[in-house]
């Protein structure tokens, strides 16, 4: 199982590289794919022109991912604000500049 | 000749753009005030509020007052955004600044009777950016003459 996700992220294809460290541990550089699409924010009525970044990971590289987390990527610290494994291997990393 | 109701939310632009540090409020909320946008807004233009003069009740044919007089209430809303990592604590002082900058001046200038606060609530939302949001509903009262402003 793990070999397929290895080839669906990895560096030559849209993978890039990322530090990623748990709550309470050390840093590791695993593969992602990032995105940070661009979304609107609806609040209180208002539009804010905002993006939600996210990366798809490989589970085992962030098996013990909780909230707090943190991720650089091109030279940018997001904070994990959301975890959703998948059940196949994949686990989406929802991300925000804050914490 | 000049919109009574047009006339009230223009000096109420004016007057939440006092709403600054150097006044002695708390945010520079002055800086980003607009009138029913409706165009998303960007990181650098916040924080903002913006007015929307949605609905009007109007007392005619003297139920309350003379039979050549309207009495107008003018219902608005005061929309605040703001953005960053305590958009908790900025939030709450905007809404505060908003209401002292309306407590300095509740005539508008002498165009309305007065303005009363009805409430506010408040909302936070997180993407990349964490944003708060405020809601503040407000009453003004003011006068003109029956179906004509003159």
């Amino acid at each position: 199982m793990d070999q397929p996700i290895s080839e669906f992220i990895n560096t030559d294809d849209f993978g890039q590289s990322a530090t990623y460290t748990a709550s309470g541990g050390s840093p590791a550089t695993i593969t992602i794919i990032f995105d940070n699409e661009f979304f609107l924010s609806t609040i209180v009525g208002s539009g804010y022109e905002n993006t939600n970044p996210t990366a798809l990971c490989k589970t085992t590289d962030v098996s013990t991912a909780t909230n707090g987390a943190t991720l650089v990527t091109d030279s940018v610290t997001y904070y994990v604000i959301g975890v959703q494994p998948d059940g196949t291997g994949f686990t989406k990393l929802i991300l925000s500049t804050q914490n | 000749m000049a919109i009574t109701r047009q006339t009230i939310v223009n000096n109420l632009k004016t007057l939440l753009q006092t709403i600054t540090i150097a006044n002695g409020y708390y945010t520079a909320l002055g800086s980003n005030v607009y009138l029913f946008r409706t165009i998303p807004m960007q990181a650098d233009e916040l924080p903002a509020v913006v007015i929307f003069d949605k609905g009007e009740n109007i007392d005619t044919e003297g139920v309350t007052g003379s039979v050549n007089v309207w009495n107008r209430v003018l219902n608005v809303t005061l929309q605040i955004v703001c953005a960053g990592s305590t958009v908790d604590t900025t939030v709450r002082k905007l809404i505060t600044d908003v209401y002292k900058a309306i407590g300095t001046d509740t005539t508008l200038t002498s165009t309305c009777i007065d303005v009363i606060t009805t409430g506010n609530q408040i909302e936070i939302e997180q993407e990349s950016k964490l944003i708060a949001g405020a809601s503040l509903d407000i009453i003004i009262f003011y006068r003109t003459n029956k179906y004509t402003e003159s």
